[in-house]
Protein backbone atom coordinates (compact mmCIF):
# COMPACT_ATOMS: atom_id res chain seq x y z
CA UNK A 1 0.00 0.00 0.00
CA UNK A 2 1.36 3.39 -1.04
CA UNK A 3 0.62 6.84 0.37
CA UNK A 4 -1.04 7.55 -2.97
CA UNK A 5 -3.66 4.91 -2.19
CA UNK A 6 -4.51 6.63 1.09
CA UNK A 7 -4.96 10.14 -0.30
CA UNK A 8 -6.92 8.76 -3.24
CA UNK A 9 -9.61 8.05 -0.65
CA UNK A 10 -10.27 11.82 -0.67
CA UNK A 11 -10.88 12.54 -4.37
CA UNK A 12 -12.95 15.66 -3.61
CA UNK A 13 -10.09 17.57 -2.01
CA UNK A 14 -8.44 20.46 -3.87
CA UNK A 15 -4.78 19.75 -4.71
CA UNK A 16 -3.29 21.81 -1.93
CA UNK A 17 -5.50 20.13 0.68
CA UNK A 18 -4.63 16.76 -0.82
CA UNK A 19 -0.95 17.56 -0.29
CA UNK A 20 -1.74 18.52 3.29
CA UNK A 21 -3.46 15.21 3.92
CA UNK A 22 -0.56 13.38 2.34
CA UNK A 23 1.82 15.09 4.71
CA UNK A 24 -0.50 14.39 7.61
CA UNK A 25 -0.51 10.65 6.94
CA UNK A 26 3.25 10.79 6.39
CA UNK A 27 3.65 12.26 9.88
CA UNK A 28 1.50 9.63 11.60
CA UNK A 29 3.07 7.66 14.41
CA UNK A 30 4.17 4.12 13.46
CA UNK A 31 1.47 2.74 15.77
CA UNK A 32 -1.35 4.54 13.98
CA UNK A 33 0.10 3.76 10.53
CA UNK A 34 0.06 0.08 11.42
CA UNK A 35 -3.55 0.38 12.63
CA UNK A 36 -4.64 2.18 9.46
CA UNK A 37 -2.93 -0.42 7.28
CA UNK A 38 -4.69 -3.19 9.18
CA UNK A 39 -8.06 -1.45 8.84
CA UNK A 40 -7.69 -0.82 5.10
CA UNK A 41 -6.46 -4.36 4.48
CA UNK A 42 -9.15 -6.16 6.48
CA UNK A 43 -11.99 -3.57 6.34
CA UNK A 44 -12.96 -4.75 9.81
CA UNK A 45 -14.28 -2.11 12.18
CA UNK A 46 -11.35 -1.31 14.48
CA UNK A 47 -11.44 -2.05 18.17
CA UNK A 48 -8.43 0.21 18.67
CA UNK A 49 -8.40 2.22 21.87
CA UNK A 50 -5.77 4.10 23.78
CA UNK A 51 -5.52 5.57 27.27
CA UNK A 52 -4.07 9.06 27.42
CA UNK A 53 -3.13 11.11 30.46
CA UNK A 54 -4.37 14.67 30.51
CA UNK A 55 -3.56 16.68 33.62
CA UNK A 56 -3.31 13.61 35.86
CA UNK A 57 -6.51 12.10 34.51
CA UNK A 58 -6.60 8.99 32.36
CA UNK A 59 -8.97 9.23 29.43
CA UNK A 60 -9.78 6.40 27.06
CA UNK A 61 -10.11 7.31 23.40
CA UNK A 62 -11.41 4.73 20.98
CA UNK A 63 -12.10 4.72 17.29
CA UNK A 64 -15.57 3.38 18.05
CA UNK A 65 -16.51 6.23 20.39
CA UNK A 66 -15.23 8.88 17.98
CA UNK A 67 -17.14 7.34 15.11
CA UNK A 68 -20.35 6.79 17.07
CA UNK A 69 -20.43 9.95 19.17
CA UNK A 70 -18.85 12.43 16.81
CA UNK A 71 -19.67 10.78 13.50
CA UNK A 72 -16.08 10.84 12.38
CA UNK A 73 -14.98 8.40 9.73
CA UNK A 74 -12.61 5.65 10.88
CA UNK A 75 -9.64 7.42 9.27
CA UNK A 76 -10.64 10.71 10.89
CA UNK A 77 -10.77 8.95 14.25
CA UNK A 78 -7.32 7.43 13.77
CA UNK A 79 -5.85 10.81 12.85
CA UNK A 80 -7.58 12.46 15.80
CA UNK A 81 -6.09 9.88 18.18
CA UNK A 82 -2.73 10.21 16.44
CA UNK A 83 -2.69 13.89 17.40
CA UNK A 84 -2.57 12.80 21.06
CA UNK A 85 0.29 10.41 20.38
CA UNK A 86 2.52 12.98 18.74
CA UNK A 87 5.44 14.37 20.79
CA UNK A 88 4.46 17.52 22.72
CA UNK A 89 0.78 17.09 21.84
CA UNK A 90 -1.45 19.83 23.30
CA UNK A 91 -3.73 17.20 24.83
CA UNK A 92 -6.05 19.49 26.77
CA UNK A 93 -6.54 21.69 23.72
CA UNK A 94 -7.30 18.62 21.62
CA UNK A 95 -9.88 17.43 24.12
CA UNK A 96 -11.47 20.88 24.15
CA UNK A 97 -11.76 20.73 20.39
CA UNK A 98 -14.11 17.79 20.75
CA UNK A 99 -16.65 20.08 22.42
CA UNK A 100 -16.76 22.32 19.39
CA UNK A 101 -17.16 19.55 16.84
CA UNK A 102 -20.08 20.05 14.54
CA UNK A 103 -21.21 16.87 12.91
CA UNK A 104 -23.08 16.12 9.72
CA UNK A 105 -26.22 18.16 9.63
CA UNK A 106 -24.84 20.55 12.23
CA UNK A 107 -22.39 22.12 9.86
CA UNK A 108 -23.25 25.58 8.59
CA UNK A 109 -25.35 25.81 5.48
CA UNK A 110 -24.24 29.00 3.85
CA UNK A 111 -26.22 30.26 0.88
CA UNK A 112 -23.27 30.03 -1.48
CA UNK A 113 -25.15 31.09 -4.61
CA UNK A 114 -26.48 34.23 -2.94
CA UNK A 115 -23.01 35.01 -1.65
CA UNK A 116 -21.44 34.55 -5.08
CA UNK A 117 -24.02 36.91 -6.59
CA UNK A 118 -23.71 39.57 -3.90
CA UNK A 119 -20.12 39.42 -2.77
CA UNK A 120 -18.13 42.61 -2.37
CA UNK A 121 -16.32 42.89 -5.77
CA UNK A 122 -13.04 43.75 -4.08
CA UNK A 123 -13.29 40.64 -1.90
CA UNK A 124 -14.07 38.55 -4.96
CA UNK A 125 -11.12 39.91 -6.91
CA UNK A 126 -8.82 39.25 -3.97
CA UNK A 127 -10.20 35.74 -3.54
CA UNK A 128 -9.63 35.01 -7.24
CA UNK A 129 -5.98 35.99 -6.86
CA UNK A 130 -5.86 33.81 -3.77
CA UNK A 131 -7.19 30.86 -5.72
CA UNK A 132 -4.67 31.36 -8.55
CA UNK A 133 -1.81 31.54 -6.09
CA UNK A 134 -3.04 28.42 -4.31
CA UNK A 135 -3.10 26.57 -7.61
CA UNK A 136 0.44 27.73 -8.36
CA UNK A 137 1.58 26.67 -4.93
CA UNK A 138 -0.07 23.28 -5.36
CA UNK A 139 1.82 22.90 -8.65
CA UNK A 140 5.14 23.72 -7.03
CA UNK A 141 4.47 21.15 -4.31
CA UNK A 142 3.56 18.51 -6.88
CA UNK A 143 7.13 17.16 -7.11
CA UNK A 144 7.57 16.87 -3.34
CA UNK A 145 4.13 15.29 -3.00
CA UNK A 146 4.97 12.84 -5.77
CA UNK A 147 8.05 11.70 -3.89
CA UNK A 148 5.94 10.80 -0.85
CA UNK A 149 2.98 9.41 -2.77
CA UNK A 150 5.00 6.57 -4.21
CA UNK A 151 6.48 5.47 -0.91
CA UNK A 152 5.07 2.50 0.98
CA UNK A 153 2.66 3.52 3.70
CA UNK B 1 13.73 79.94 -23.66
CA UNK B 2 10.65 78.18 -24.98
CA UNK B 3 12.65 74.99 -25.47
CA UNK B 4 13.86 75.13 -21.88
CA UNK B 5 10.30 75.55 -20.57
CA UNK B 6 8.97 72.71 -22.70
CA UNK B 7 11.93 70.58 -21.64
CA UNK B 8 11.26 71.41 -17.98
CA UNK B 9 7.58 70.54 -18.31
CA UNK B 10 8.45 67.28 -20.03
CA UNK B 11 10.92 66.36 -17.29
CA UNK B 12 8.30 67.16 -14.64
CA UNK B 13 5.71 65.03 -16.43
CA UNK B 14 8.17 62.15 -16.77
CA UNK B 15 9.07 62.38 -13.07
CA UNK B 16 5.40 62.47 -12.11
CA UNK B 17 4.68 59.42 -14.25
CA UNK B 18 7.70 57.61 -12.81
CA UNK B 19 6.51 58.36 -9.27
CA UNK B 20 3.01 57.12 -10.11
CA UNK B 21 4.41 53.94 -11.70
CA UNK B 22 6.55 53.31 -8.62
CA UNK B 23 3.53 53.84 -6.34
CA UNK B 24 1.48 51.49 -8.49
CA UNK B 25 4.22 48.83 -8.40
CA UNK B 26 4.48 49.16 -4.63
CA UNK B 27 0.71 48.79 -4.29
CA UNK B 28 0.73 45.72 -6.56
CA UNK B 29 3.69 44.23 -4.66
CA UNK B 30 1.95 44.85 -1.35
CA UNK B 31 -1.24 43.25 -2.59
CA UNK B 32 0.70 40.26 -3.95
CA UNK B 33 2.48 39.95 -0.62
CA UNK B 34 -0.84 39.96 1.23
CA UNK B 35 -2.23 37.33 -1.13
CA UNK B 36 0.84 35.17 -0.54
CA UNK B 37 0.41 35.51 3.22
CA UNK B 38 -3.20 34.46 2.83
CA UNK B 39 -2.15 31.44 0.78
CA UNK B 40 0.34 30.44 3.46
CA UNK B 41 -2.37 30.72 6.09
CA UNK B 42 -4.73 28.62 4.02
CA UNK B 43 -2.29 25.94 2.97
CA UNK B 44 -0.59 25.45 6.31
CA UNK B 45 -2.38 25.05 9.59
CA UNK B 46 -4.75 28.00 9.77
CA UNK B 47 -4.29 27.94 13.53
CA UNK B 48 -0.60 28.88 13.41
CA UNK B 49 -0.17 32.31 14.91
CA UNK B 50 -3.91 33.00 14.92
CA UNK B 51 -5.10 35.80 17.18
CA UNK B 52 -7.93 38.30 17.47
CA UNK B 53 -7.57 41.55 15.54
CA UNK B 54 -8.69 44.93 16.89
CA UNK B 55 -11.97 44.50 15.01
CA UNK B 56 -12.48 41.09 16.65
CA UNK B 57 -11.71 42.52 20.09
CA UNK B 58 -14.44 45.15 19.70
CA UNK B 59 -16.87 42.46 18.62
CA UNK B 60 -15.82 40.18 21.47
CA UNK B 61 -16.28 42.92 24.06
CA UNK B 62 -19.74 43.71 22.71
CA UNK B 63 -20.72 40.05 22.99
CA UNK B 64 -19.30 39.66 26.50
CA UNK B 65 -21.06 42.85 27.62
CA UNK B 66 -24.36 41.50 26.31
CA UNK B 67 -23.89 38.13 28.02
CA UNK B 68 -22.98 39.82 31.30
CA UNK B 69 -26.09 41.95 31.09
CA UNK B 70 -28.48 39.20 30.05
CA UNK B 71 -26.98 36.26 31.95
CA UNK B 72 -25.00 37.74 34.84
CA UNK B 73 -24.98 34.37 36.65
CA UNK B 74 -24.91 32.03 33.68
CA UNK B 75 -27.52 30.68 31.31
CA UNK B 76 -28.52 27.88 33.70
CA UNK B 77 -29.50 30.45 36.31
CA UNK B 78 -31.43 32.48 33.72
CA UNK B 79 -33.35 29.41 32.62
CA UNK B 80 -34.06 28.29 36.19
CA UNK B 81 -36.50 31.19 36.48
CA UNK B 82 -38.87 29.43 34.10
CA UNK B 83 -40.96 26.38 34.79
CA UNK B 84 -41.81 25.09 31.33
CA UNK B 85 -39.68 23.93 28.41
CA UNK B 86 -41.40 26.39 26.05
CA UNK B 87 -40.66 29.31 28.35
CA UNK B 88 -37.00 28.35 28.46
CA UNK B 89 -36.94 28.07 24.67
CA UNK B 90 -38.45 31.56 24.41
CA UNK B 91 -35.81 32.86 26.79
CA UNK B 92 -32.96 31.38 24.75
CA UNK B 93 -34.50 32.67 21.52
CA UNK B 94 -34.64 36.15 23.01
CA UNK B 95 -31.03 35.83 24.12
CA UNK B 96 -29.94 34.80 20.60
CA UNK B 97 -31.56 37.93 19.16
CA UNK B 98 -29.98 40.12 21.84
CA UNK B 99 -26.54 38.66 21.26
CA UNK B 100 -26.96 38.92 17.48
CA UNK B 101 -27.96 42.56 17.90
CA UNK B 102 -24.91 43.31 20.04
CA UNK B 103 -22.65 41.66 17.43
CA UNK B 104 -24.39 43.37 14.50
CA UNK B 105 -25.58 40.11 12.93
CA UNK B 106 -28.85 40.32 11.04
CA UNK B 107 -31.01 37.28 11.74
CA UNK B 108 -34.03 36.26 9.71
CA UNK B 109 -35.13 33.73 12.28
CA UNK B 110 -34.21 31.61 15.29
CA UNK B 111 -35.34 28.07 15.88
CA UNK B 112 -34.81 26.42 19.26
CA UNK B 113 -35.52 23.00 17.90
CA UNK B 114 -36.67 19.81 19.63
CA UNK B 115 -35.96 17.77 16.51
CA UNK B 116 -32.20 18.06 16.06
CA UNK B 117 -29.95 15.01 16.51
CA UNK B 118 -28.44 14.79 20.01
CA UNK B 119 -24.92 15.41 18.87
CA UNK B 120 -25.75 18.51 16.83
CA UNK B 121 -25.58 21.55 19.06
CA UNK B 122 -26.70 24.17 16.60
CA UNK B 123 -26.21 25.48 13.11
CA UNK B 124 -26.16 28.62 11.02
CA UNK B 125 -28.50 28.10 8.13
CA UNK B 126 -28.84 29.91 4.79
CA UNK B 127 -29.44 33.64 4.99
CA UNK B 128 -29.47 34.29 8.69
CA UNK B 129 -31.39 31.43 10.29
CA UNK B 130 -29.92 30.09 13.47
CA UNK B 131 -30.96 26.77 15.01
CA UNK B 132 -30.16 25.63 18.53
CA UNK B 133 -30.73 22.14 19.90
CA UNK B 134 -33.40 22.44 22.64
CA UNK B 135 -32.37 19.13 24.21
CA UNK B 136 -28.80 20.35 24.69
CA UNK B 137 -30.24 23.64 25.99
CA UNK B 138 -31.90 21.69 28.82
CA UNK B 139 -29.02 19.30 29.46
CA UNK B 140 -26.06 21.65 29.20
CA UNK B 141 -27.06 25.33 29.02
CA UNK B 142 -23.51 26.68 29.37
CA UNK B 143 -22.44 24.72 26.31
CA UNK B 144 -25.27 26.33 24.39
CA UNK B 145 -23.75 29.77 24.96
CA UNK B 146 -20.61 28.61 23.17
CA UNK B 147 -22.74 27.24 20.34
CA UNK B 148 -24.76 30.44 19.94
CA UNK B 149 -21.58 32.53 19.81
CA UNK B 150 -19.98 30.12 17.32
CA UNK B 151 -22.99 30.18 15.02
CA UNK B 152 -23.35 33.96 15.21
CA UNK B 153 -19.70 34.28 14.21
CA UNK B 154 -20.59 32.37 11.05
CA UNK B 155 -23.22 35.07 10.52
CA UNK B 156 -20.52 37.73 10.85
CA UNK B 157 -18.27 35.93 8.34
CA UNK B 158 -21.06 35.53 5.80
CA UNK B 159 -22.41 39.06 6.15
CA UNK B 160 -18.96 40.68 6.05
CA UNK B 161 -18.28 39.24 2.60
CA UNK B 162 -21.43 40.76 1.08
CA UNK B 163 -21.32 44.06 -0.78
CA UNK B 164 -21.76 47.03 1.59
CA UNK B 165 -22.55 44.77 4.54
CA UNK B 166 -19.25 44.78 6.41
CA UNK B 167 -20.23 47.08 9.27
CA UNK B 168 -17.23 45.93 11.33
CA UNK B 169 -14.31 46.83 9.04
CA UNK B 170 -12.59 43.48 8.50
CA UNK B 171 -9.56 43.52 6.20
CA UNK B 172 -10.05 42.51 2.57
CA UNK B 173 -7.58 39.67 3.17
CA UNK B 174 -9.66 38.23 6.01
CA UNK B 175 -12.89 38.52 4.03
CA UNK B 176 -11.31 36.97 0.93
CA UNK B 177 -10.16 33.98 2.99
CA UNK B 178 -13.68 33.58 4.41
CA UNK B 179 -15.28 33.99 1.00
CA UNK B 180 -12.96 31.48 -0.61
CA UNK B 181 -13.58 29.03 2.23
CA UNK B 182 -17.37 29.42 2.24
CA UNK B 183 -17.47 28.85 -1.52
CA UNK B 184 -15.09 25.87 -1.15
CA UNK B 185 -16.37 24.48 2.16
CA UNK B 186 -14.96 21.08 3.10
CA UNK B 187 -17.04 18.61 5.16
CA UNK B 188 -14.42 15.91 5.43
CA UNK B 189 -11.85 14.72 6.31
CA UNK B 190 -12.10 16.02 9.83
CA UNK B 191 -8.45 17.21 9.87
CA UNK B 192 -9.16 19.62 7.05
CA UNK B 193 -12.68 20.43 8.22
CA UNK B 194 -11.78 21.61 11.69
CA UNK B 195 -8.83 23.68 10.51
CA UNK B 196 -10.57 25.41 7.64
CA UNK B 197 -10.67 29.16 8.22
CA UNK B 198 -14.37 29.76 8.94
CA UNK B 199 -14.55 26.88 11.43
CA UNK B 200 -11.28 27.61 13.15
CA UNK B 201 -12.18 31.29 13.37
CA UNK B 202 -15.68 30.59 14.75
CA UNK B 203 -14.30 28.23 17.40
CA UNK B 204 -11.51 30.59 18.33
CA UNK B 205 -13.83 33.57 18.61
CA UNK B 206 -16.45 31.67 20.64
CA UNK B 207 -13.77 30.37 23.01
CA UNK B 208 -12.43 33.87 23.56
CA UNK B 209 -15.89 35.27 24.27
CA UNK B 210 -16.91 32.52 26.69
CA UNK B 211 -13.57 32.54 28.52
CA UNK B 212 -13.80 36.29 28.99
CA UNK B 213 -17.45 36.04 30.07
CA UNK B 214 -16.67 33.28 32.59
CA UNK B 215 -13.68 35.13 34.02
CA UNK B 216 -15.79 38.22 34.67
CA UNK B 217 -18.49 36.14 36.35
CA UNK B 218 -16.05 34.60 38.88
Amino acid sequence: MKYRDIVNLFPHLPKLMRHRMLLRFFRCTPEIKAEIRRYLDTEEFPSYRVVISVEDKDITLSVRSLVNNYRMTVLDAYLFIDNFLQPHAPKQELLNSLIAIRVGEGRPKFDVEYLRANVDPEVKRYAEQLEQRMEQEAQTLEKEAGAIENKDF
Amino acid sequence: METIIIGGVLVAVVIAIAIRIRQYRLEVEQEQQEVMEAVVRLSQEYSEGYSLTDVDEILKNAAVKCLNRECPHGLAERLSQYTTHDERKDSVEKLVYQLADSMGVELEGVDISDDMPDNVLGLYHEQGYLCINAVVMEADPERVLMTITHELRHGVQYQACLKNRDIWGFSTQTKAIWYYNITHYIDEPFEIYENQPVEYDANYFANEVIQSYNSRRR
